[in-house]
């Protein structure tokens, strides 16, 4: 692909910041249904035959909590027929989080041109939403909310980049994958924040998902931040997938590049100061995947068996020296028990795909 | 790898671990304090008292502003799915300023540092491992083993943290529940359920015991636990939890030995707490343990392996910071070969319920245990004008004499300020004062120090009637 002219990417940028400052980014709306039954959920008063009449209004929602009601980790013992059920087995919180979750994925997570980018992506935010809650469990504090922040801290991607594709759409210009998954690397902090503040959930979610990139700066939920972007290199480690072609750049190069205009924009939308990005350096975790898709599918150098071998000990090294992990009072041993809880994250993340 | 040599090994810098390393170095000696967690304070700080305090304080600010604003009580009812952080909005500055302290503090002494979680390699050789995997190897002439403590986890209850939850992750919940089931009848259970009753929740504390703080003066549980059922609040005691579970759906579910069934928004498991001895490599260097697992010392603080100390949680009760920070001095200079002091003997309890309690010696009934004749005398806070003034007329106060020496044995208070109140009863029993000194002495009007006066009056009548002297 040649390099897109440098005229149109200024031109499309500005139009993307314009929108973002001015507030005309088109937020998905959350459907009356889920937001009720996010409000619905939180009640102790609520009964599964208000929560089933409800849940009926949106039948994607309806069918979505059978297929996760039937599935093998809720082990049912008879088949589940019914929505009441379904709402039965599963509980009000898992409820509460799929809700967000479906919504989420139908509303923001479906771009024209990036589907398997933004399908890897999703992938990757139930697992990190799923790891996420597993680091709240063993550091004893904020398990419950740990899961949206895992979740959600990307979903400012597939907004920025289906605005992008209607500006090109508007200006009649196209524009290389990379260089739209770069516009969206530079804001999706922001937008993921404003969206999840716009269905107005916790202030915690929302602070750590604008806060991900730069934790050291979050005025109070720094460690909720670094909970989910921990979380995120933890299922990219995970997934063992590599960085695909235009997905997300989580590394500190990408974000350096983007933070004269981050310092900028952020800047504007949203209260507090925006600092320096700091050093997560996810690119050593990616990387490796990266390369090893380059090299034929094997981690790079790998001649024998026993270099896979080494190679995989590089990745996890390399993922267990993030300095968050330590910020957060979690040691080596600690990161291989999380990684030993790979088939419960597994399992959890399969009800959000 | 190269060893490098202090006097003094501290592994945690809770209370314990912060007075010894301060006493270490103000006598001129070499110090290392490992701290596992990246800021200094141990669980006090970051996950107990200086948390739970802040978020009590909250709700008594809350409590007052009803009962005195009754115009616009209506205006002032706990909002549903209330933000449980939004009630400790000071709680980072507090810490904040808290670790700033402590950090210039030891900073100031000379205190070494080490982020690191340290673990025996034999009786004066410690292991110390930083978060990024970077291991070195320290001696010290004295090890002070100070590694805290950790909620305990009671087989067959499911703590998750999202639904069940323990001490240290209680506060991490996100909104207010409805309702709250508490197991455990203790000082940090007490403080929890009383102060979520306060803040309206529906709580039902389990616990074996016939009422909760067993320990304490009968009279004052007594009163705590009506207190406790006029916000609501419900104890059920002398039983035990049979099953605990998360029904799959919107509550926690409890059943009992004695047929009780329960259920609730939110679960809190507090029986008890463990030390942190795993990782810390106890069995390496055959470090004698007690029968409840905690670190056996002996009055010294010495441990079973010679130039070993332990103080703190790690050690068992009655793991009060107060009597931790002592414990840490003394184990330092009796290291240093410096005089003890007596000052152990009289430690005063502080309970942070609602409403507060506190006490400081003997209990009416361990008194008659000792002494002949004993004498007890209270006093209401009703009677008082500043418990008028300041609408705390729920409290007493209770103290406890010898009648053949007249000496002061026992102090023991309910009600708001109680902790801070115990201290005149200290002094007077760290002196030697006699009780009648509470009726000799000028105290400032209106106070709630009165209240000594007030009952030493009320003993003293007692006692006439029954044609007793108190000397």
């Amino acid at each position: 692909m040649t390099a897109p002219d440098s005229n149109v990417t200024a031109t499309v940028r500005t139009m993307l910041e314009r929108k973002i400052v001015e507030g005309e980014l088109q937020m998905p709306v959350l459907s009356t249904v889920v937001t009720q039954v996010i409000e619905l959920t939180r009640s102790m008063e609520t009964s599964g035959t208000e929560l089933s009449e409800l849940i009926h209004g949106d039948q994607a929602l309806a069918a979505h909590l059978l297929r996760v009601a039937n599935s093998p980790l809720y082990l049912p013992s008879v088949q589940i027929v019914s929505l009441q059920q379904a709402i039965s087995r599963l509980g009000m919180r898992v409820i509460a989080d799929l809700a967000v979750a479906l919504a989420a994925k139908s509303v923001a997570f479906k771009v024209p041109g990036h589907e398997d980018e933004v399908r890897y992506l999703w992938r990757r935010a139930a697992a990190a939403g799923a790891f996420a809650r597993e680091i709240g469990r063993m550091r004893r504090k904020s398990a419950e909310s740990a899961l949206l922040c895992g979740l959600l801290q990307n979903v400012g991607f597939p907004i920025l980049l289906q605005t992008t594709q209607e500006i090109c759409d508007e200006l009649g210009y196209e524009i290389p994958k990379e260089v739209a998954w770069s516009l969206a690397e530079e804001y999706h902090a922001t937008v993921g924040a404003r969206m999840a503040g716009s269905w107005g959930l916790p202030d915690l979610v929302v602070e750590s998902i604008y806060y991900h990139h730069m934790y050291a700066q979050a005025p109070q939920y720094g460690d909720d931040a670094r909970v989910a972007i921990l979380a995120d290199a933890l299922a990219g480690y995970l997934l063992d997938d590599g960085k695909s072609q235009g997905a997300p750049q989580s590394g500190a190069e990408a974000a350096q590049e983007a933070q004269p205009a981050l310092s900028l924009c952020q800047g504007d939308l949203q209260p507090g100061q925006v600092g320096p990005i700091p050093d997560v350096d996810l690119e050593l975790v990616e990387g490796a995947g990266g390369d090893a898709e380059a090299n034929g599918g094997r981690p790079v150098g790998s001649e024998s068996g026993e270099d896979v071998e080494s190679g995989a000990d590089v990745r996890r090294d390399a993922l267990k020296s993030q300095p968050a992990f330590g910020e957060l009072d979690l040691y080596p041993d600690d990161v291989d028990e999380l990684l030993s809880r790979s088939d419960d994250v597994r399992e959890t993340m399969e009800l959000f795909v | 790898m190269s060893t490098e040599s202090f006097d003094f090994v501290i592994i945690g810098s809770g209370p314990a671990g912060q007075k010894a390393a301060i006493q270490a170095r103000k006598s001129g000696k070499s110090c290392l304090l490992i701290e596992k967690s990246r800021t200094l304070g141990g669980a006090c700080v970051h996950r107990g008292t200086i948390p739970s305090k802040t978020m009590r304080e909250t709700t008594l600010i809350m409590r007052r502003f009803q009962r005195r604003t009754t115009a616009l009580s209506s205006n002032m009812e706990i909002p549903e799915n209330m933000r449980i952080d939004s009630l400790m909005l000071s709680l980072d500055r507090v810490i904040d300023g808290h670790v700033r302290y402590m950090t210039n503090q030891l900073e100031r002494n000379g205190v070494e540092i080490a982020h690191g979680r340290g673990r025996f390699l034999g009786p004066n050789e410690i292991e110390v491992q930083s978060p990024s995997g970077q291991k070195r190897v320290v001696r010290g002439n004295t090890i002070i083993l100070a590694a805290g403590s950790q909620p305990r986890r009671p087989p067959g209850i499911p703590i998750d943290h999202e639904r069940i939850y323990d001490s240290d992750s209680i506060l991490s919940m996100t909104y207010l529940p409805d309702s709250l089931i508490v197991l455990g009848g203790g000082v940090i259970a007490s403080e929890y359920a009383s102060i979520f009753a306060a803040l309206g929740v529906k709580v039902t504390m389990i616990d074996k015991a016939p009422r909760p703080l067993f320990f304490l003066e009968e009279d004052l549980t007594d009163r705590f636990v009506k207190d406790f059922q006029a916000m609501g609040g419900e104890y059920i005691g002398q039983d035990r939890v049979a099953r605990m579970e998360w029904n799959g759906f919107d509550a926690v579910e409890v059943e009992t030995d004695g047929g009780q069934k329960r259920r609730a928004d939110k679960a809190l498991c507090a029986l008890g707490r463990v030390p942190n001895l795993e990782g810390v490599g106890a069995n390496k260097i055959g470090l004698e343990l007690t029968d409840r697992g905690h670190v056996k010392v002996d009055e010294f603080l010495r441990t079973s392996v010679p130039g070993v100390y332990a103080c703190g949680d790690i050690i068992g009760p009655p793991s009060l910071v107060s009597s931790s920070m002592e414990q840490g001095r003394r184990a330092a200079r009796h290291a240093l070969g410096l005089d003890l002091g007596d000052s152990q003997e009289m430690i005063p309890t502080g309970i942070y319920t609602i409403p507060e309690i506190s006490s400081v010696g003997l209990t009416e009934a361990e008194a008659w245990e000792r002494y002949e004749h004993v004498a007890v005398g209270r006093a209401e806070f009703g009677e008082l004008a500043r418990g008028q003034i300041a609408g705390e007329t729920y409290g007493m106060l209770k103290i406890v004499a010898d009648v053949a020496t007249g000496k002061l044995l026992g102090v023991h208070i309910i009600g708001e300020g109680a902790t801070e109140l115990v201290h005149v009863g200290q002094m007077a029993m760290m002196s030697g004062s006699p009780v009648s000194c509470f009726a000799e002495s000028i105290f400032n009007f209106p106070t709630m120090a009165e209240a000594y006066r007030v009952a030493y009056l009320d003993l003293h009548e007692e006692h006439e009637k029954k044609q007793l002297q108190v000397a």
